[in-house]
């Protein structure tokens, strides 16, 4: 069986190289300054692009084992205000049965058959008035389930101040309105408006052939519309506020606060930096080893103080923004003292960040991107969003020498730019009424003097 | 030939995870969108790295070879070292490996300790030498300061504290069935650390512990996605060269030696057992575990009874087929992750010596036949049950009922009417 690439077909555009087929051993060397050709240990992402404009990425890894997914480029950024949830009301009829097969049928298979499954899904999903009226209630109850977690409802706060008045600020469920209002023609509406195949991206990793993938792809999806009867329709702008939430609930147990300023989109180059950033200030959690030998600073301060229970340093991206900040759990009356401990760590950041601090988040941060790729699930899911985020998969190796060339310097200027002296947004819930008032946050996060 | 097979339970998850993403189009008309095409012209050179957007690809960088899948032999190699440790490892591909060591010191040698203890971490490939060092030093050569017992104890009480708090009721329904089960001996004792034990653990008693358990026969130091030499190499270095604390500093307090409780070892054939997977050499706990609200608890126990009953007699082909099916892949997919194998070849290596490929299991799984299930199930059914409950249980059933629904053709348990009634 040749799992070489063959020569395109006239049916598909194929954009990739032919990679060289070298016989790599154990990976030694990393240095990419002195070495000319960069040995990896993976197998090469392959990508086409089919007359339709879907495009199918795989990894070819010859495991028995593969996982196939379809990435759609849409979601609750392209809802209004009174279809808010319909993208996820979707999900969850994916698999409630198509035209040709019903729930049951939708079982473990082989590749071949997933493609023809997930093609029947996207293309001809039934959308039974039975199905729509007894997933109402799932996802009620699932609203039931995210309002029990703590975290979850202090996110969905921070995106509701933070991206206020725009589709960003609005939650992925949606509304308890809209769950109980939705019909099946707002559910038609949004598939036809947006399952296009410009905007369909088939990934493979494990035990697939590229080749067949294309095949398959070819001949499944050869009914999706790659054209629109009315203007494509735009994705608004999501602009930021500096601004807060606070439910103060002294019945619930601990503090549940988030911290955040406007941080990037996806491909922006400062991005890595951001990621570093993220990586210095870390996560924790009190029950963690390690005590006051933590290498981040903020931890081992929580820990001296016994000022926090656990905390977590994010990063989230979207399209053409993201928040960066930190979401932390803490006792009601330790609030203000680690409020004050973040503020000295962001403004380490912004000011005086040492070459050390940055070689070693680098390390964790480069550990933890590639440990994630492990098992055909978590690849093919990386292919899937790197293909909608960048347009393509990012090289290991170019990965590897986007994390390397950061240093102090572009940290302090990223930092600088994105956090100094900015307006951040903040939801809090629970016992909170220790938390310093939204000026005198905002007024730590600059110095008189340098 | 292997199945090649597909996750549809993980769609979901793809799914939801794109849920706040949007696309970029770049329109040509305003009817039609094409997908971004990879830039194709070179800008990439004149913008320092930093500055240059992820989605456009940097010019300059190295040539990559990638890796090829006819290169990868499938295939666990096992060395024993000198002083008896063995070293097994299985290649992978990914610039990661996970590495760590086994060890055997069970329940049955130590009441107080769990079964298998593994010390594992996972490296980049060049990283080896040292994680293996580490790994030398964490399982040999302790320190134990004051400070380090004192941080243990501080993270442990918070352990029990947050169990407290939020309990995570897997765990604890797992150490009820097994000490409900096995009563008074080695499995049924506690995996967590009872509060009043916190303090009394010291010094002597860890490097006790240590000195008996930490020995080179009992241990497996297991790599994937490494080189076998290179293992081979830094385990000789690390685990047999470089001496343990105790045999080098003779100093160190060591009480007595604990034995193997011989009473326990006889009547309790327990051999490298582990608590996740219930099963163990001769004996093992086929549970099914199962939540509901507090007001459904006797519906819940009912279809519980019903459930195991309905295993000792015929199901249908298509379901059988399935169940096999859906065991194979599970199999197969759990062992994609590198953490899995590792564990994976640990676990047969330190019971066997040898590791068995997946394809061996999935032959296994292959053959099972309908009566096989109807033969171990009735002899399930033969066995008294354990139960363990936990939550508001005013409407659990007793013991006795659910005995009783299991001893039944169909699974029902003694209804309530039947029970009250004086005159039967």
């Amino acid at each position: 069986m040749s799992r070489f690439l063959r020569p395109a077909s006239k049916f598909v555009k194929s954009i990739s190289s032919v990679p060289a087929l070298k016989t790599p051993k154990w990976v030694g060397n990393k240095s990419l300054s002195t070495c000319e050709e960069t040995l990896l240990n993976v197998p090469p992402t392959r990508l086409s692009l089919l007359n339709s404009g879907l495009r199918v990425a795989t990894e070819d890894s010859g495991s028995p084992t593969a996982t196939v997914g379809l990435w759609i480029d849409t979601g609750s950024r392209f809802e209004t205000d009174d279809n808010n949830g319909v993208a996820h009301f979707l999900e969850h009829m994916a698999f409630k049965g198509t035209k040709k097969r019903s729930q049951t049928d939708l079982e473990l298979e082989d590749v071949p058959r997933a493609v023809e499954i997930l093609s029947d899904i996207i293309q001809n999903s039934k959308l039974g008035e039975p199905e729509i009226e007894r997933e109402r209630g799932v996802i009620l109850r699932e609203m039931q389930e995210v309002e029990s977690n703590l975290q979850e409802v202090v996110f969905d706060h921070l995106h509701s101040v933070a991206f206020q008045g725009t589709p960003l600020g609005r939650t992925i469920l949606g509304p308890t309105k809209n769950i109980k209002s939705l019909s099946r023609q707002d559910l038609v509406d949004y598939i036809n408006l947006h399952y296009k195949a410009p905007r369909i991206v088939l990934a493979g990793a494990g035990g697939v052939e590229h080749d067949t993938l294309v095949q398959l792809a070819e001949k499944h999806f050869k009914g999706l519309a790659w054209q629109y009867d009315t203007p494509v329709p735009e994705m608004d702008i999501c602009r930021f506020t500096g601004s807060e939430a606070r439910i103060r609930d002294d019945n619930i147990p601990l503090a549940h606060i988030a911290i955040a300023f406007e941080g990037v989109g996806w491909a922006d180059p400062d991005n890595i930096p951001l990621m570093v950033a993220n990586t210095i200030i870390g996560s924790w959690d009190r029950t963690h080893g390690g005590g006051a030998h933590n290498a981040s600073r903020l931890a081992q301060a929580g820990i001296e103080g016994n000022l926090c229970h656990s905390f977590q340093s994010f990063n989230t991206c979207y399209k053409d923004t993201g928040l960066w900040g930190i979401y932390f759990v803490c006792d009601r009356h330790t609030i203000d003292e680690f409020v004050f401990q973040i503020h000295r760590e962001w403004l380490h950041l912004c000011t005086k960040v040492t070459d050390s601090d940055v070689e070693r988040a680098k390390n964790i941060l480069r550990t933890n991107l590639l440990l994630q790729l492990d098992g055909t699930t978590p690849i093919c899911e990386d292919i899937g969003r790197q293909m909608l985020c960048y347009g393509r998969r990012i090289p290991l190796h170019e990965l590897d020498a986007r994390i390397e060339a950061v240093n102090a310097d572009t940290v302090r200027d990223s930092c600088y730019r994105h956090i100094y002296d900015k307006c951040p947004a903040i939801a809090a819930v629970g016992p909170v009424e220790q938390l310093p008032d939204y000026n005198s946050i905002r007024s730590g996060l600059y110095w008189h003097r340098l | 030939m292997l199945r090649k097979l597909f996750r549809v339970h993980n769609l979901g998850n793809l799914l939801k995870s794109s849920s706040r993403q949007c696309s970029s189009q770049s329109k040509t008309s305003p009817n039609v969108i094409t997908p971004p095409a990879v830039s194709v012209k070179d800008s990439s050179s004149s913008t320092p790295i930093t500055k240059l957007p992820l989605s456009t690809p940097v010019s300059w960088l190295p040539k990559a070879v990638y890796a090829n899948v006819s290169e990868l032999a499938k295939e666990t190699q096992v060395t024993t070292l000198s002083n008896g440790l063995k070293v097994a490892s299985e290649p992978k591909f990914g610039n990661f490996c996970t590495v760590g060591v086994l060890l055997d010191s069970g329940s049955r040698y130590e009441v107080a300790f769990p079964n298998t203890l593994i010390y594992a971490t996972s490296v980049e490939t060049t990283g080896l030498d040292k994680a293996i060092e580490i790994l030398g030093d964490v399982i040999l050569r302790p320190r134990f300061t004051e400070e380090e017992i004192q941080e243990a104890r501080m993270a442990v009480s918070f352990d029990l504290e947050a169990l407290q708090m939020r309990p995570e009721k897997d765990l604890i329904l797992m150490e009820m069935i097994h000490a409900a089960a096995y009563r008074d001996n080695t499995l049924g004792l506690p995996k967590i650390c009872p509060a009043e034990n916190i303090m009394t653990i010291d010094r002597d008693t860890l490097f006790t512990y240590l000195k008996n358990h930490h020995t080179p026969e009992r241990m497996v130091l297991a790599g994937v996605g490494v080189s076998h030499e290179r293992l081979v190499e830094y385990a000789q270095k690390y685990f047999v060269d470089d001496l343990p604390i105790w045999e080098e500093d003779k100093s160190l307090s060591i009480r007595t030696s604990l034995k193997p409780d011989k009473s326990y070892a006889q009547y309790h054939w327990m051999h490298n057992a582990t608590a996740l997977n219930h099963a163990y050499i001769d004996t093992g706990i086929f549970c099914i575990h199962a939540s509901a609200h507090p007001s459904y608890l006797a519906d819940l126990a009912q279809v519980l009874t019903k459930e195991f009953v309905a295993m000792s007699s015929q199901i249908t082909q298509d379901e059988f087929q399935r169940a096999k099916i859906q065991l194979q892949s599970m199999l197969l997919m759990n062992l994609e992750s590198r953490p899995v194998v590792f564990e994976d070849v640990g676990r047969q290596v330190l019971a066997t010596g040898k590791r068995l490929q997946p394809e061996y299991f999935i032959d296994l799984i292959k053959k099972v036949s309908q009566d096989d299930i109807v033969r171990v199930a009735s002899q399930m059914l033969k066995s008294k049950p354990s139960v363990a409950a936990f939550g508001s249980l005013a409407m659990l059933p007793s013991l006795n009922d659910i005995e009783s629904g299991l001893l039944d053709k169909s699974g029902r348990m003694p209804s309530k009417k039947s029970r009250f009634s004086l005159f039967r």
